[in-house]
């Protein structure tokens, strides 16, 4: 066990997971609240 | 953690002709298009290629390739008969001499090994009989490339030398694909300009450490990832890797609602990929938005429902001269499925990721 790994406090994050990735970083777009309703936003039928 | 996409990006189709040329002015061109599959799938998935006004056609051979991470197992199908295809592991041909195809549909089950992280290229070549000694040439049907969705076990890469770790071309290795966590903080290994990652703040076990990387697709550009926020809870995240070179502007579309439904919808009833898909929706977006938030968009006689969001990227998460890495972050999001593509503006014309993810939070 390498020195690390005998500190409580540090973790070795294994990411082995594409979705994973981005989600702990900051700078992102702010693509807005999913839950907020516009009645008048425009309509478009294909 | 919800479901994730990965994709399988299409190939181009190549056509070895010999030829006359093809069609009258008055018919239909016929068409030759992959479709992927709206929801990923865990390792086991399908797809089909689709085949329209093919009644000029008189006779066939198709070759339906995938590159090393997906193996072709069965394939099943309108023009599919006992003695008349051969599936090997990545590659599946057909050969037909019926006159009378007019529309066919193929369906590809394959399975993706854990080689891949999440892509693989499918291609499609065509050779298409005018009559018994003459094929159609090229650009005398319609060839359009389509994509799988596959959930495969990410492909991970051992760190061994911190120096050596760094982009090879045609590749990328995303900021926060390597990184540790201390005192409950996370911790990314800083990325240079140049692709390499820097030595200065590798933790001491470097051989515990592992990363991702990625195919860059021809298009230059790729949403390669989504998860939820670990900082914002119930907020979701979709990172997109670009480079510079792929536009003038570059975005996020983000789709709400009943993606599959939609998908499903355009692939029967106006014989479109995703990918054209796409590209329809964004357009729809452009002419209706008008300072509003979102558009809801229906098709299927008004069934079937979304909300469209695109939002320009103005952070990123890493730049160099050459490339960008950002995320979109959506909030407060709903019992529905999500959909989103980054997008680059060239000349006006959004290119989108190949790879859409896709957040099932049904």
């Amino acid at each position: 066990m390498k020195e690390l790994f005998t500190n409580p406090e540090i973790e070795i994050y294994k990411l082995t997971c594409a979705d994973v990735v981005c989600t702990s970083l900051v700078d992102y777009d702010d693509g807005g609240d999913m839950g907020y309703e516009d009645p008048d936003a425009p309509n478009y039928d294909f | 953690m919800k479901k994730l996409t990965a994709s399988i990006i299409a190939g181009a189709l190549m056509i070895s002709a010999m030829g006359i040329n093809a069609f009258a002015a008055e018919a239909a061109q016929p068409s030759i298009k992959v479709y992927g599959n709206a929801v990923p799938s865990s390792g086991e998935t399908t797809f089909s290629v689709k085949l329209t006004d093919f009644s000029a056609v008189k006779g066939m051979k198709l070759e339906i390739a995938s590159d090393a991470g997906l193996k072709l197992t069965d394939v099943s199908g309108d023009i599919v008969e006992a003695g008349n295809y051969k599936v090997t592991d990545n590659k599946i041909t057909i050969v037909d001499v019926t006159n009378n195809v007019g529309t066919a549909n193929i369906t590809v089950a394959a399975k993706a090994s854990t080689d891949i992280v999440d892509s693989a290229e499918i291609t499609v070549k065509a050779d298409l009989a005018q009559n018994g000694k003459s094929l159609y040439a090229e650009g005398t049907y319609n060839l359009v490339n389509g994509k799988v969705a596959v959930k495969t076990a990410a492909a991970t890469q051992k760190v061994e030398k911190a120096e050596d770790l760094k982009e090879e071309t045609g590749y990328f290795i995303p900021y926060g694909s390597l990184g540790y966590t201390e005192n409950g903080v996370f911790k990314a290994i800083d990325k240079n300009d140049d692709g390499s990652f820097s030595a200065s703040n590798f933790p001491t076990d470097l051989g515990s450490l592992s990363y991702n990387k990625y195919k860059l697709p021809a298009n230059k550009i790729m949403t390669f990832g989504q998860g939820e926020s670990e900082k914002v809870k119930g907020a979701y995240q979709f990172g997109t890797y670009a480079l510079e070179k792929a536009g003038t502007k570059f975005g996020t579309m983000c789709i709400a609602g009943q993606w599959t439904e939609f998908v499903e919808y355009f692939k029967n009833n106006k014989n479109m990929t995703e990918g054209e898909m796409l590209s329809a929706i964004y357009k729809a977006y452009i002419e209706k938005i008008d300072g509003h938030k979102y558009v809801n968009m229906t098709c299927n006689g008004g069934a079937n429902k979304i909300r469209v969001y695109v939002v320009e990227n103005q952070k990123q998460m890493w730049s160099s001269n050459e490339a960008r890495q950002f995320a979109l972050q959506i909030t407060n999001v709903k019992n529905e499925e999500y959909a989103a593509a980054g997008y680059a503006l060239n000349n006006g014309t959004a290119v989108f990721s190949d790879t859409v993810q896709y957040l099932n939070n049904k």
